[in-house]
């Protein structure tokens, strides 16, 4: 890599870009202190729990409707919604906004590369100091291009933890809502006061007591728009497949 | 941010586990499952997706001479010989070939969409079929992996008939 900065020995060089990743990794060490410890404990009740990884539907995508599908089952019969139905609820909850913060924190590389990383170096000019054996004074320009070295280093590796991160939260919290969904419809299924409020409702002209399911908040949704117009075709044409496959 | 580890009790873990395979199948897909490894059909496609893309499973047994399927019919089902014989005839009563268990017949109805154009009767007392269609309405940019499976099995099955055909003397 070379933005105009470059060390005259090739060793001088690979030393430094090995001290600098390290530099790098114990900073995104601390930042993603909270991921990793999330995303460790979940993996680890998931895995060692035996539940299967589900990648298939994107429940991340149809929060909207579990949560009406589970505001309504609430209101028409409180009963269903025990002690553990209560707790799985919030854990997904609590896991959705962590995942919003996580997004949230990543969406500006640049700010947390100049306004944490190198605050916590010391500056480019502190970080230089430590990596460089030689305390020579380094002009405004070498220090610049060393800045820009530094930064690019860092946009890659904040990128591959990112991934990383994401991809395992969205696979927990996908796993963990589908388990949720299967077991509050599971819950409701039981119950008359659900299956007449869905009988005496007409919502959708299927076989409403095999059909009982969040799918039915989605059909709901989906007779409302009016597909010539709407402006979220692909949303809605997103959501009219995953009726085909959800279960 | 505190984090917050929501921890279930081994009860709690069995009652959720319980309901995220409490999918039921008929007895029918329970049987479909259990052979799907001797349709070929099948090949590759994950029991899961097997049930996803069938419908009307049905398993039936049928009496010496019971028609399973008729010439003309607009059906797309296709059939799999769980034990029995079945013959196939056209104009009326002649055979022209028996499909024997562990076969299957029909399947490229649900691709043409075309009459049916033999007639298919149980050859053998108590010839026992299991038939189903193909849901092709499932078919789309999210689940189209298990379909592409299916059609790439018929293309083999295909290739494997002509070449069979072309090996035969002529």
């Amino acid at each position: 890599m070379n933005n105009g900065f470059s060390y005259s020995e090739k060793s001088e060089l690979s030393t430094v870009a090995f001290e600098l990743l390290t530099f790098i990794q114990n900073f995104m060490d601390d930042y993603f202190h909270d991921e990793y410890e999330v995303i460790q404990f979940n993996i680890n009740f998931l895995e060692s729990n035996g539940f299967a990884y589900q990648t298939k539907v994107d429940y991340m995508k149809l929060n909207r409707f579990i949560a009406t599908a589970y505001s309504t089952i609430e209101f028409n019969d409180g009963k269903i919604i025990d002690e553990l139905l209560s707790k799985f609820y919030k854990d997904i909850i609590f896991l959705n906004h962590f995942y919003k913060n996580f997004l949230e924190k990543t969406k500006d590389i640049h700010s947390v590369f100049k306004h944490l990383f190198l605050k916590s170096v010391e500056g480019s000019l502190g970080l230089y100091m430590r990596l460089s054996e030689k305390v020579e004074k380094i002009s405004d320009d070498e220090l610049k291009a060393f800045e820009e070295y530094v930064k690019e280093e860092f946009h890659n590796e904040f990128r591959k933890e990112f991934e990383t991160y994401q991809e395992q939260l969205c696979k927990i919290i996908n796993t963990k809502t589908y388990y949720f969904d299967k077991l509050l419809w599971n819950e409701a299924r039981k119950s008359s006061a659900i299956q007449e409020f869905f009988k005496k409702s007409k919502r959708t002209e299927n076989e409403l007591n095999d059909e009982l399911s969040t799918k039915i908040f989605i059909q709901q949704y989906l007779q409302t728009i009016d597909m010539s117009h709407t402006k979220n075709v692909n949303w809605h044409h997103y959501l009219q497949n995953i009726l085909t496959i959800m279960d | 941010m505190v984090i917050k580890n929501t921890h279930y009790t081994r009860h709690e873990i069995e009652r959720i586990l319980e309901a995220g395979s409490a999918t039921k199948l008929s007895i029918s897909q329970e049987k479909l499952l259990e052979i799907s490894d001797k349709i070929y059909l099948f090949d590759g496609i994950k029991k899961e997706d097997i049930i996803r893309m069938t419908k009307h499973v049905k398993f039936k047994r049928y009496a010496k001479g019971d028609i399973i399927m008729n010439v003309g019919d607009q059906t797309q089902e296709v059939y799999f010989i769980l034990y029995g014989t079945a013959v196939v005839v056209v104009e009326g009563k002649k055979i022209v070939a028996t499909i024997e268990s562990p076969h299957m017949f029909g399947e490229m109805a649900f691709l043409t969409k075309k009459q049916r154009n033999a007639t298919i009767l149980a050859y053998k007392e108590g010839t026992t079929i299991i038939s189903f269609e193909i849901n092709d309405d499932k078919c789309n940019e999210i689940f189209s992996y298990p379909f592409a499976l299916l059609y790439k099995n018929i293309a083999l099955d295909l290739t494997r008939k002509i070449e069979t055909t072309n090996k035969k003397p002529s």
